[in-house]
């Protein structure tokens, strides 16, 4: 059965009649565009996620997963990324529904397209990795993001567990070659026995050992901090603002000398912020004198 | 009319596209193959399948713009037949359950042929009821059927018009074979 011949000439008839319009070629060419650079963005956050995965991962502290919990899988369990795990498999997502929705992308089946997306983060992941990129991020959300260690990296909340031999947290303080004081995340104060030897004033450590006091602590390993160590150096930052700053750190700035040794080399460190400090609090300059900063400092603050 | 005929759909693309009366070329090279498509696939009565189709040349031309030369034309303007039938079941909460095209000859021995009926099916009885039969069965197992044996389309084709992956265009082949052998016994 066929169509007479007038339905196509009345189809043409109703497309001039109604001025039926072609749609513009670079509304088709946007729609594509948004789907692939929508895909491209999406794999790049993947990636990202993916590197800093890497870096958690790589500095999880395998080598004493023994002594600090049962078994390995009660290790993993316990120090997976989630939150990042969790980014990773959405952005993968995302970037399968965008491939899925490009022009020829229906040509691919579905374990293709995720396969595609997983090993393309994983790739780009390993690559942002080598390039420093997964500790770059994880040492700018140490620094800034609130709920850092609820979120990003919960390896921290891990660490702070005392009662279960495991304690993160920055040297304040070396009293002795066998003694020397610590901030956990908590910004509670320890006093840890052990090789002082082994640390550096101002540098976070992890310490595996047992709790030996109300806020003592016996160390058998100390090892660098490496995810989250930007977290504790926040404290520089609580010196800064008001006249007094934070009053727990102000009050161990005056009980330790390194410490204030610390917050002196910082405060030559960021003389534009302090510019700007002095500029709206004028008793910033006091403040600093009662902490018996030294005068030569303070000079160089006021002449800068 | 026919100082187009020699002309291949995707130049036929090009000149509508400076000038819209050539699209009335278009129409005629695929009115009647649409037409048949559309009632195989569904059992609409001719007048509606008209409406339908008229919808669909006029969606072709309206997007005319986003033919990807990199893809055959027939197969993209199979897709929109396919979308507008959809829409068209959508608007009416209709689902298509026959199948109303006559076939010729040669379209029930390609599509009985290839379902090797020696075995399981009497062939002359297959002939005589395989409008019954493919009426019987699923929208998506009829249409892919209609797609190979009718339709004479590849692999390649359906994956384009179906927006399926050739795999899966395959395995619902098969998988509508079966179904279209255990329909006719």
């Amino acid at each position: 059965m066929n169509i007479n011949n007038g339905f196509s000439k009345n189809i043409l008839n109703i497309i001039k009649k109604k001025d039926i319009k072609l749609k513009p070629r670079w509304q088709f060419l946007l729609k594509d565009y948004v789907i692939w650079s929508v895909g491209a963005i999406a794999l790049i956050i993947g990636g990202l996620a993916f590197s800093v995965i890497i870096y958690l991962l790589r500095y999880d502290d395998w080598s004493v997963y023994g002594q600090i919990t049962g078994s390995i899988w009660e290790f993993i369990l316990l120090t997976l990324p989630y939150f990042w795990l969790l980014i990773l498999a959405v952005f993968i997502l995302v970037t399968y529904y965008n491939i899925k929705h490009t022009k020829k992308g229906y040509r691919y089946s579905l374990p293709m397209i995720v396969i595609i997306s997983i090993v393309a983060s994983m790739v780009l992941g390993v690559l942002f990795s080598h390039a420093g990129i997964g500790r770059a991020i994880d040492d700018v959300l140490g620094e800034k993001a609130p709920l850092y260690t609820k979120i990003f990296n919960r390896q921290i909340i891990f660490w702070t567990q005392p009662e279960e031999g495991r304690l993160v947290g920055l040297v304040v303080s070396r009293v002795s070659d066998a003694e020397f004081m610590l901030l956990d995340s908590k910004q509670n104060e320890w006093r840890i026995l052990g090789d002082a030897n082994l640390i550096e004033v101002g540098k976070p450590v992890k310490l595996v050992g047992e709790q030996s006091g109300e806020n003592e602590f016996h160390v058998e390993k100390i090892m660098p901090v490496g995810p989250g160590r930007k977290f504790f150096m926040r404290h520089k930052d609580k010196h800064f603002p008001g006249p007094l700053g934070d009053p727990k750190i102000m009050e161990r700035i005056k009980k330790y000398p390194e410490f204030k040794e610390i917050f002196e080399q910082d405060l030559l460190g960021h003389k534009e912020r302090i510019k700007e400090i002095m500029e709206k609090d004028p008793e910033f300059i006091k403040n600093l004198e009662k902490l018996n900063i030294a005068p030569e400092i303070i000079e160089q603050l006021q002449a800068e | 009319m026919d100082k187009c005929g020699n002309k291949t759909d995707e130049e036929l693309v090009t000149l509508t596209l400076a000038d819209q009366d050539y699209f009335l070329y278009i129409i005629n090279r695929y009115k009647d193959k649409l037409f048949r498509y559309i009632r195989r696939i569904t059992n609409v009565d001719p007048e509606e399948t008209e409406d339908i189709l008229q919808e669909v040349f006029i969606k072709a031309y309206t997007n005319l713009n986003d033919f990807d030369q990199a893809l055959k034309f027939s197969s993209w303007i199979y897709r929109i037949a396919h979308n507008q039938v959809i829409t068209y079941y959508r608007k009416t909460k209709a689902r298509p359950h026959g199948h109303s095209a006559s076939l010729s000859d040669e379209e029930v021995k390609n599509l009985a042929s290839d379902l090797n009926p020696a075995k399981d099916v009497d062939i002359q009885l297959l002939k005589s009821n395989i409008q019954k039969t493919l009426g019987r069965l699923e929208e998506k197992h009829r249409e892919v059927l209609v797609l190979k044996f009718i339709e004479e389309k590849s692999y390649q084709e359906i994956s384009d018009i179906l927006r399926r992956p050739m795999g899966t265009v395959a395995s619902l082949i098969n998988r509508a074979k079966q179904e279209f052998k255990k329909a006719s016994k």
